[in-house]
């Protein structure tokens, strides 16, 4: 039963690296339509960074803000050329961004190299404490991450539903011609909108350096799932990404727990099951 | 964009009327450009032919090259029967072409004969899409793509990681080929002759079946599926069935491949690959056939001689695909069209120029009836017809909002809401 | 509500008739808050020339899409020469007998007029699958291709890539699209929409030479076109039908007025917005119905 207990926290944890990944992709489809595909290599790329300023600083928390800040400078740097050029054909922006993939994949490979590489966490999150739960030991970092992935989770909820700004991003994702007919200012809420997807993305790179590392291939990896969860959860759809995220998160780290040879694929349960169901993701829209 | 609106001056023949070209000059070179129409494409690819036969006599490394560009261009192009024509771009081929390696390579490890191996592939491959397709029509658009992707990882993630069935990371190697006859695999000379053969077969199946009905019903499925719903076709079989062909040569690509490198791993068919196909059709163009063919020998290119000389060739790659999607959507064979439809007018013009209504108005060139069935209007290489950018959108280097390649369809602009065909009457 | 009496009047069928071509029971359309089609009953003769009106925004395009298969109606149901179609998707529908145009047009604008022509003429054919046969060398199809665009003005055009034809032909070839699977009833969803009166015209007289067994229903804003091509009429608004008969009746209902020219007399006034007069019908009206789609 411990043992269960650990895995279920395992996943949970698993699930909020996953979140602050899938949130922001989903948002910046929601409201701009752009199927970012590089949005895997933003978190791996803000991991890499984070991992230089810590090992530069000596200090988790600047890496933390460190990799925030810049993915999210990169973000809008990306948003303000690359995806304002392409206007809006969607097919367009996905292949672009999918070269991009392999532009900052080959950067990223000559500045940090193959070999993986892991970040540590800062004194007592580096250690374990006894839970009140059956007595387990569990490692404290991953309770931080967990409690960081929640505290943003709210916080972006916060943002979204009771604030100004994040009525304006609910809404175009709702009808993004009718936001732009009532003169607010489209663009930058677009342009808001993928910079906190990428700050994100960012900071969860850093995280995940702690508990999964960093390493080539780092970025397909939660790229998949953050693409498991906006099926499951509905491409846009804030709350699927958190109910998707948890629901990935779990079954990825079960699966690879109990059945490891076919560990990849038992993802795609959620997945398939969805798609026979309700295509279009538990929170999704029907095209009528 | 119209027949006669390209302004291509042939050095100033002056027009000499309707239907009259000005001089004996303009007569002879409107005769030799009419006549070359139709030969164009034949001719040249009669050449390319023979000089790939040529150039594949050899053992060396220029015979490797070409035999990967051939396996993988049958790959691309079975990506583009599905992408380009259908409208459906799945980042997961590279998937399917594994699984056909894999079930050859498995199947001979487990001392099947070679012939029997390659059933086993191609019959792995043809069953998975069948049962996949199932799923993958279900979605279009973005959704589509995303879950191809998927398929793709997931199915990478299985060779990677099931290591009692794969061997996980060191891949099977695969010593003995197919021999039948006189036929014998075994044999290097034997082996890339069946390679170009196979590769010439799939491509000329492939631009067969785009010149067909079903052919038409997928450029129609990807202008407008609704309306040819609403014209009496079932539009999810259509796909599916587009599916299972576009599967079923990507496994055929993936038995030539495995006996070509006698050792499938995991890494063919990791994202970076499935990417690279993706490259391949952008980069020779989308809906064209022959275009994503050429994509993969560009695209070859790049990964074995670039990499030679550049470290940093993955970065010019990705700078390359950012580029031709936002310059030239209509990739390699955009450009080559463009040049057909300059032909076609100065064709024209030298016919007469544009005061010739019938010029103006339609595509075709002033003073020939409507092609009768069978020949194209567009003279452009083998893919006449074929492609859904035919003549359509403005000339080669429009910006993103311009060749069909990529926009004209249901999935630019906003319309692409992700979503089903199904679920359209909840 | 002005409840016009069914009886067998210049193509209302009655509910005493032999089977209507067209029949709709209690239709009713919701989309979660907004009701866009309500209790919608309509009998449509063999043969009759149909208009369906009302204000924009009326539902009169969710209507037609309920009749099409394009949406599935939240109660009420749709029957085709007696036989019920409620169920059925449009490529089912198709095969019956029941074509469609589009109010934004949806012709297959990257391909060219004659390949528009020919997958319409391959729709109820099971060559549409065929695979290996070039499409063009089915002569006979590619041949009545080119004689329906000739018959109905397109002729010179059938190389013309859809996209480059002007705004008039466009609209003609979204009905030759629907009139190449022959059908026995035809839903016309504005079909003048956007069109000069020159080119009003040209579709006036298409209308009008359609063969006298095609059963018609049109939806239109344009009450003389209406008035040269239907019979009678239901008039629509808010998604239930206020009035249905003859045209010439519809015309000089008062009720009918006021919808569309929004009377100021004081408790006279409308329900709902007034929409456009019908003669003061701008071109390029953004389409209602779909809910809020």
């Amino acid at each position: 039963m411990p043992e269960f207990v650990a895995q279920t926290l395992n996943g949970l944890t698993l699930a909020g690296i996953i979140f602050l990944v899938s949130s922001g992709f989903t948002l910046v489809f929601g409201v701009m339509r752009v199927t970012n595909l590089s949005h895997g290599a933003v978190y791996l790329l803000g991991g890499y960074i984070g991992y230089s300023v810590i090992g530069a600083t000596h200090n988790f928390f600047y890496g933390l803000a460190a990799a925030a800040v810049a993915m999210a400078v990169f973000g809008l740097l990306l948003e303000r050329t690359l995806i304002t050029w392409l206007g809006r054909s969607e097919m367009s922006e996905l292949l672009a961004t999918l070269g991009l993939i392999y532009v900052i994949d080959d950067v990223a490979l000559a500045i940090w190299g193959g070999s993986p590489l892991t970040i540590n966490l800062p004194g007592i999150l580096g250690e374990s404490s006894t839970l009140p739960i059956d007595g387990i030991v569990y490692p404290n970092g991953r309770i931080f991450i967990l409690g960081v992935a929640i505290i943003v989770a709210l916080a972006l909820y916060y943002l979204l539903r009771r604030t100004r700004v994040g009525a304006i991003i609910r809404a175009g994702v709702d009808d993004r011609e009718m936001v732009s007919a009532l003169g607010i200012n489209v663009r930058r809420v677009f342009s808001l909108v993928f910079a906190l997807g990428a700050l994100l993305a960012g900071f969860a790179g850093v995280l995940g350096g702690t508990v999964l590392g960093l390493y080539t291939g780092g970025d397909s990896d939660i790229l998949l799932f953050a693409l498991a969860v906006v099926i499951v959860g509905g491409l846009g759809s804030y709350e699927g990404a958190i109910l998707g995220s948890i629901v990935i998160g779990l079954v990825d780290n079960y699966g690879t727990a109990y059945f490891p040879a076919v560990a990849y694929s038992i993802l795609f349960i959620p997945v398939v099951a969805i798609l026979l169901v309700r295509p279009q993701g538990l929170f999704g829209k029907a095209n009528t | 964009m119209t027949g006669g609106g390209g302004e291509a001056s042939a050095a100033g023949l002056p027009a000499g009327g309707p239907g009259v070209p000005a001089s004996r000059r303009a007569a002879l070179t409107l005769l030799v450009l009419q006549r070359s129409r139709p030969l164009t494409g034949p001719v040249a690819g009669l050449a390319v032919a023979v000089l790939l036969i040529l150039l594949l006599q050899g053992n060396g490394f220029t015979s490797t090259l070409i035999l990967d560009m051939l396996v993988y261009a049958i790959a691309a192009m079975s990506l583009d029967f599905l992408g380009g024509y259908a409208g459906l771009i799945s980042l997961g081929q590279a998937g399917f072409l594994g699984v056909g390696a894999y079930g050859v390579a498995i199947a001979e490890a487990h001392f099947y004969s070679p012939w029997a191996a390659v059933g086993i592939g191609l019959g792995v491959v043809l069953a998975l899409g069948l049962v996949l397709g199932i799923v993958a029509v279900r979605v279009k658009g973005i959704s589509f793509v995303i879950i191809t992707l998927a398929m793709g990882q997931v199915l990478w993630g299985l060779a990677y990681q099931w290591v009692g069935l794969s061997e996980g990371d060191n891949g099977i190697s695969v010593s003995v080929l197919p021999s039948i006859g006189p036929l014998d695999l075994n044999n290097g000379l034997t082996l890339r002759m069946t390679v170009l053969a196979v590769f010439a077969v799939v491509a000329l199946l492939l631009v067969t079946f785009t010149r067909s009905p079903f052919g038409l019903s997928l450029r129609g499925l990807r202008s407008n599926e609704a309306r040819l719903a609403a014209l009496g076709y079932r539009t999810g079989l259509h796909r599916y069935v587009a599916w299972v062909i576009a599967v079923f040569f990507t496994g055929v690509a993936g038995v030539l491949y495995v006996f070509v490198n006698q050792l499938i791993s995991p890494t063919t068919m990791d994202f970076s690959a499935n990417g690279l196909f993706v490259m391949m059709v952008v980069l020779g163009g989308l809906g064209s056939i022959w275009g994503p063919a050429l994509g993969a020998v560009v695209i070859v290119l790049f990964q074995q001689e670039l990499s030679i000389y550049v470290s940093r060739w993955q970065t010019l790659m990705g700078l390359t695909l950012i580029a031709v999607v936002l310059l030239s959507p209509g990739g390699f064979w955009g450009l080559v069209r463009a040049i057909g439809r300059r032909r076609d007018a100065v064709i024209t013009r030298l016919q007469g120029g544009p005061g010739d209504g019938r010029a103006a108005a339609g595509r075709r060139p002033a003073g020939s009836a409507p092609p009768p069935a069978g020949e194209s209007a567009d003279g452009a290489g083998p893919a006449d017809g074929a492609g859904p950018a035919d003549g359509a959108g403005p000339a080669d280097g429009a910006g993103p909002a311009g060749e069909a390649g990529l926009d004209g369809s249901p999935l630019a602009s906003g319309a692409g809401q992700p979503g089903t065909e199904e679920g359209r009457a909840p | 509500m002005t409840a016009v009496p069914a009886d067998a009047r210049d193509g209302a069928a009655s509910p005493g008739d032999a089977c209507p071509a067209l029949a709709a029971d209690h239709l009713c359309r919701r989309f979660r808050t907004v009701t866009a089609v309500e209790d919608v009953s309509l009998r449509v003769a063999p043969g009759a020339r149909f208009g369906i009106i009302g204000p924009n925004g009326a539902g009169k395009t969710t209507l037609f899409n309920l009749l099409s298969g394009e949406l599935r109606p939240t109660t009420g149901s749709v029957a085709l020469f007696g036989r019920d179609i409620t169920r059925m998707r449009p490529y089912r529908r198709a095969a019956l007998g029941l074509g469609r145009t589009f109010q934004i047009t949806r012709v297959f604008s990257d391909l060219t007029v004659l390949e528009n022509l020919t997958l319409a003429l391959h729709g109820l054919s099971p060559t549409k699958l065929s695979l290996l046969r070039p499409w063009r060398s089915y002569r006979s199809m590619t041949a009545e291709a080119a004689e329906f665009a000739a018959r109905f003005g397109l002729a010179g055009r059938l190389g013309a890539v859809a996209a480059e034809l002007s705004h008039g032909e466009v609209r003609e070839l979204e009905v030759l699209l629907a009139l190449a699977l022959k059908p026995r009833v035809l839903l016309l969803d504005e079909p003048a929409a956007g069109l000069s009166p020159a080119e009003r015209v040209d579709i006036q007289v298409l209308l009008r030479s359609l063969p006298p067994e095609l059963t018609l229903v049109m939806i239109e804003h344009d009450i003389d076109l209406l008035r040269m091509v239907v019979d009678s009429a239901a008039v629509l608004h808010l998604g239930a039908l206020v009035a249905q008969g003859p045209i010439r009746e519809i015309q000089d209902d008062e009720q009918v007025r006021e919808l569309y020219l929004g009377r100021a007399a004081a408790g006279r006034r409308p329900a709902g917005p007034p929409g456009a007069a019908p003669r003061d019908h701008a071109p390029g009206t953004p389409p209602e119905g779909g809910g809020g789609a």
